[in-house]
């Protein structure tokens, strides 16, 4: 499989022939998990446009979403999907994203951002300009990226309680198999928290345990919360009593995790 | 022995009790039960590891047994009694 920067450089040289209107696309850039370099043999090349609109209402796509489109072509053996989204649609992820009141208590943040409107912003935040760089710098430099890893790590708190609560009541009511499974959600959550924190805000679950390798090459002192994570996939004990302990030891990484996470710097 | 508490114990935080910062308030949550803690509280609940003694945490966290400071002995024992009765800590 060809390394990330030889697949950007291959995109790079060759995207301008699959344009729809290219005088209306104003920049483009590479992204998705070939590009970070956590893709395989199986993934996509995602390109992203940012056009004019009437590159949307002129022309016919592979697929129509609300506020964007996808062409999907084969390259070099991979499919590649070039998505074209409005200037206007950016703007207004932009604008959605930096009214976020990360720090106001009384706001309740969970699911501010739609799943499309995280995963665009990420592509944006890791993507790899294919041409007009200026444009592209300028649209990054709309979106407070701050802000967006600050909301995942809040955003991903609040799915922790609630599945630490559920596991707890669960447990407290004799359903240990299943306070269990949702133990290991529970740290499923609180890693991905902690991915986030770091500045790792690829938000998909098959990517988990990628990002969690990333991490602990890029920090050594998150390759405890790697082997932990992994213990806790590796088996579920047969007995009760073990099932019990399973329970306590994912609520206590769980903890130590987003105590980690919640100390001010 | 101190009051009611034997200072050769080693306390450690209940696994169900989750801490958490919101905004500049900390809380100590046991599914529908909520305690905001003031910084010296914290403190000690993070002390609470199951490893420290009773005995250690006053000489860490009070600066001995005579301080004249507010967090003292007396404070510090009367928190994990605290604690102790809101089942937050096993001890």
């Amino acid at each position: 499989m060809m390394n990330a920067d030889r697949i950007y450089q291959l995109v790079k040289e060759n995207n301008g022939s699959y344009l729809i209107q290219p005088e209306h696309c104003r920049t483009g850039w590479f992204s998705g998990s070939l590009a970070e370099g956590i893709g395989n043999k199986g993934s996509d090349l995602d390109v992203f446009i940012c056009c004019d609109p009437q590159v949307l209402l002129n022309n016919t796509f592979t697929r129509n979403y609300t506020g964007y489109a996808v062409q999907i072509h084969m390259f070099q053996g991979y499919r590649m999907d070039f998505e074209y989204w409005p200037e206007d649609s950016i703007v207004r992820i932009a604008e959605k994203l930096n009214g976020i009141r990360v720090d106001d208590e009384l706001v309740n943040v969970l699911n501010m951002l739609k799943s499309e409107e995280v995963d665009f912003i990420h592509r944006l935040k890791t993507g790899r300009c294919l041409f007009a760089p200026d444009a592209f710098e300028q649209l990054k430099g709309n979106f407070a990226f701050e802000t967006f890893r600050r909301y995942l790590v809040q955003n991903k708190i609040l799915y922790v309680d609630d599945a630490f609560d559920d596991t707890v009541g669960m447990l407290e009511s004799g359903q240990t198999d299943i306070a269990v499974m949702r133990a290991r959600f529970t740290v499923e959550m609180s890693v991905d928290a902690l991915l986030y924190h770091r500045d790792f805000t690829n938000d998909k679950a098959k990517y988990r345990l990628a990002n969690l390798k990333r991490m602990a090459a890029e920090y050594p002192e998150t390759e405890t919360a790697l082997k932990k994570f992994w213990s806790f996939q590796e088996c579920i004990p047969p007995d009760e009593a073990g099932r019990i302990q399973f329970v306590e030891d994912a609520l206590r990484f769980s903890s130590e995790i987003v105590e980690q996470i919640q100390t001010p710097e | 022995m101190t009051g009611q508490l034997d200072l050769t114990l080693t306390p450690r935080k209940q696994f169900y009790v989750r801490k958490r910062r919101i905004g500049r308030k900390l809380y100590l949550i046991y599914l529908t039960n909520i305690y905001e803690i003031g910084p010296f509280s914290e403190k000690v609940w993070n002390a609470c590891s199951g490893n420290n003694m009773v005995l250690s945490m006053v000489q860490q966290l009070c600066g001995g047994f005579n301080s004249e400071s507010p967090e003292n002995m007396e404070t510090l024992i009367k928190i994990l009694l605290y604690f102790k009765e809101k089942k937050l800590i096993q001890i």
